[in-house]
Order: structure tokens, then C-alpha cells, then sequence
């Protein structure tokens, strides 16, 4: 698929944001410090959304980790290619800041009261459900479990998911789409493996 | 720290970052550690004293063709997994042709070696030019890796790999300019076990080496 097909899909008000994005970046990357903050301060309620999606509640934590994307945007700029989108890059480096607070979270999880704490949270009943999820999808072709698990699951918006996944909005509804009512159909016979 | 003086730190340190910063940052890394490497191979091994007349044959540049072919690959897929990105890895499969391809001519020369005398088989053991070539491959390895860490790899363990696989290619095609031997079966076996021991190798210390 070209580009020009994806950002004909894409939604207008997207683009537009990855058009200004990109071009802030691009001239922060020739050493515009005005650009460069532009840049900076047009992410950070992005990257407040995208990690207040997943910990919903502890405000701190959001905002440190949306300091550590912003100053590893920073560092690590040398590693964006001038020639591609730029929100694929920045979600990248947040999706990575986030695994690495989960693994650091799971690393510092006090031993005392932990059963009760997994217990009272349900986590249980929760971690059962996201396994049987996971066999579920893994029924799937990959693209349309990705799909699901990206849209309904992470909880992505479909224009998100089209821009990481590089294929065009429509080409993600319809994935979603079909991957669901297999999953349906299988389910109501009970034959999914 | 409130969020926006951060941003406004940041801003003040807005250096510009040449163009191709990436390729350059890459190629001074990977051209670093080979130039240390081809210094321990000279003054370590010395360079084979008929590489003029080798150098003729077809059997020398097939060997060069092997082992660099890997490493090209391998620096497609490090360039790639030194940024960050969730889209699928591209041409991983590649690894493979070369391999195969070398797997046919060694093939081809087991057919041709008399059954009875076994004459023309090498029979040097495996682990005769190994650890040669992994020795090789250190240094270029540290100057590539180094290179990456400054990158923003989000798949470690599999960058690890990739970068192991240039380096250890490149490392055995320095090494063939000191080893003489081109039986198609000795490189299917000695350098191919090298290459992938250091790969492994690399995929092993990734996720250590490359977090960020």
C-alpha cells in the first residue's frame, strides 16, 4: 500500500496532526529550539492519553512517563527517518517507556500482602479472561487479531492502529470486523481450536 | 520536575542532527571495530602469503561471497531493529538463500569424493577456526553495538542477533583472507557454526546491552 493511499484514508484531523508533528520535528532535527518545543508540547497531551488509556489511575506515574518518552524523544532523535510518519516513531518509544515501567512494576511488587492484593483486584478472574482472550485470537489470522487486540483491548482509536500497523483505516474496521464475527461463530458452535 | 520546564531544558539543548546522522553513526561504528579487527588478523594470523594468486580463483571470491553476503544481511536487519518500530521485520528470511545456496555446492562436492579413500575430505576437527573467527568478530561488534545503543531499539533480543550476524560475517570474511582452505563443505560447517554461535550470542546479551 502507498502512502498516499493510507493518508487518503486516514481521517483529516490526523493527518493534519502528523503533518504538523512531522514538520515541527524535522525542523527541531536542523536545530529550530522554537520547533523543537512546539514539537515537544504538542506530544505531551498525546502521551498523557496514551498512558492515561492504560494506568488509569495514578496521575504521578502518566506524568513521568510521559517526562521519560519526552526526553528520550529527545535523545534518541538521531534514530527517526526523515522519509516516515513520525507518530509511528513517537508511539514506538512510548509503548517501549510503558513495557519497561510494567517490567520494572512487576520487578518492585512487595512480597508482603501480595496475595491479598492480587486477590481484591480480581486478578485472578482478570488474568484467566486475558489468556483465554489470547487463545482465542491466536484462532485469527495475524492481522485481524492484531487488530482487536490493538482497537478493543489496548484501546487504540482505528486511525492509531492504521498508522502503526502501516495499512489504511478501512483495511483495520474490516479486519476488526470479520475477526469478531469468526470469533462469534466459532464460539456459538463451540469449535474454536 | 514540572513538565513544562522540562520541555523548555530540552528545547535549549536542540542541537542539530546532521543528515544521515543514522547511516554515518552506523558505518563509523561497524568501519571502527573492522579496521581493529583487520589489525589483530595482520599482526595476530598474517594474511595468507599466495592471496595474490587465490585471489583468482573462484573458490576465494565464492568464500568472500558467503561470508559477506551474511554479513549484508545482517547490517539490513540491525539498521532496521535500531529503530524503533512495531512493523513487521523485513527481508529476515533472506539469512537463509546464502546458507542454502552453499549448502548445494558442498553437496555436490561430497558427491564427487571417492567413497573408498575419502580423499579430499577435510578432516580437520570443527572447532579449528571457530574460535577465530568469534575472537574477529569482538571488536567489530563492540563498534556496531555501540552505534545501536545510541539508536532507540525496541526489539533487543532480536537487534542483538542481527547485529552478531553482520559482525560475525564480516569478522569471517576477514578471516578468509588468512584461512586458505575453500572446500564449499569446511565453510558450510566451520564458518557457518561461527556465525550462528555469535549471533546467538548476541541475541543473548540484547536485552542487557541495547535497554534504554
Amino acid at each position: 500500500m502507498t502512502i498516499a493511499t493510507q493518508a487518503e484514508t486516514r481521517s483529516a484531523r490526523s493527518r493534519s496532526t502528523e503533518m504538523e508533528l512531522k514538520s515541527r520535528m524535522l525542523e527541531g532535527l536542523d536545530g529550530d529550539g522554537r520547533s523543537h518545543a512546539a514539537l515537544l508540547r504538542a506530544a505531551t497531551p498525546l502521551l498523557r492519553s496514551f498512558f492515561g488509556r492504560r494506568l488509569h489511575d495514578d496521575v504521578s506515574e502518566i506524568e513521568d512517563l510521559v517526562q521519560e518518552t519526552l526526553i528520550a524523544l529527545h535523545t534518541r532523535r538521531g534514530s527517526f527517518d526523515r522519509e516516515r510518519a513520525f507518530t509511528p516513531w513517537l508511539f514506538s518509544i512510548a509503548r517501549h517507556k510503558l513495557v519497561d515501567h510494567f517490567r520494572r512494576a512487576v520487578r518492585h511488587q512487595p512480597i508482603d500482602g501480595l496475595e491479598d492484593i492480587l486477590v481484591t483486584e480480581g486478578f485472578e478472574q482478570s488474568s484467566n479472561a486475558a489468556m483465554d482472550v489470547d487463545r482465542l485470537l491466536q484462532t485469527l489470522p495475524a492481522k485481524q487479531a492484531r487488530a482487536i487486540r490493538e482497537t478493543k483491548i489496548h484501546g487504540l482509536s482505528v486511525a492509531d492502529v492504521a498508522a502503526r500497523v502501516g495499512i489504511s483505516v478501512s483495511d483495520v474496521k474490516v479486519s476488526v470486523h470479520r475477526g469478531l464475527k469468526a470469533l462469534s461463530g466459532c464460539l456459538a458452535t463451540e469449535r474454536c481450536r | 520536575m514540572d513538565t513544562d520546564a522540562l520541555i523548555e531544558a530540552l528545547a535549549r539543548d536542540a542541537k542539530p542532527v546532521p543528515r544521515r546522522s543514522f547511516e554515518r553513526r552506523m558505518a563509523a561504528g561497524l568501519s571502527l571495530g573492522a579496521s581493529f579487527a583487520f589489525l589483530m588478523l595482520v599482526t595476530g594470523l598474517g594474511i595468507q602469503h599466495d592471496l595474490l594468486t587465490a585471489a583468482v580463483t573462484p573458490g576465494f571470491w565464492g568464500k568472500a561471497a558467503y561470508t559477506s553476503s551474511l554479513a549484508m544481511i545482517g547490517l539490513l536487519l540491525s539498521a532496521q531493529l535500531a529503530r524503533p518500530s512495531t512493523r513487521r521485520l523485513r527481508g529476515a528470511w533472506l539469512v537463509a538463500a546464502p546458507i542454502a545456496l552453499l549448502a548445494v555446492f558442498a553437496a555436490a562436492e561430497l558427491a564427487g569424493i571417492d567413497p573408498n579413500t575419502r580423499s579430499g575430505l577435510v578432516r580437520e576437527p570443527l572447532w579449528t577456526c571457530v574460535p577465530l573467527i568469534l575472537a574477529l568478530a569482538v571488536p567489530i561488534f563492540i563498534g556496531l553495538a555501540g552505534a545501536i545503543r545510541q539508536m532507540a531499539p525496541t526489539m533487543l533480543r532480536a537487534a542483538g542477533a542481527a547485529a552478531g550476524l553482520a559482525t560475525s560475517g564480516l569478522a569471517a570474511t576477514l578471516y578468509g583472507l588468512y584461512c586458505q582452505q575453500l572446500s564449499a563443505t569446511y565453510i558450510l560447517t566451520r564458518y557457518t557454526l561461527a556465525i550462528a554461535l555469535f549471533s546467538a550470542l548476541g541475541a543473548l546479551i540484547g536485552p542487557r546491552l541495547f535497554r534504554w
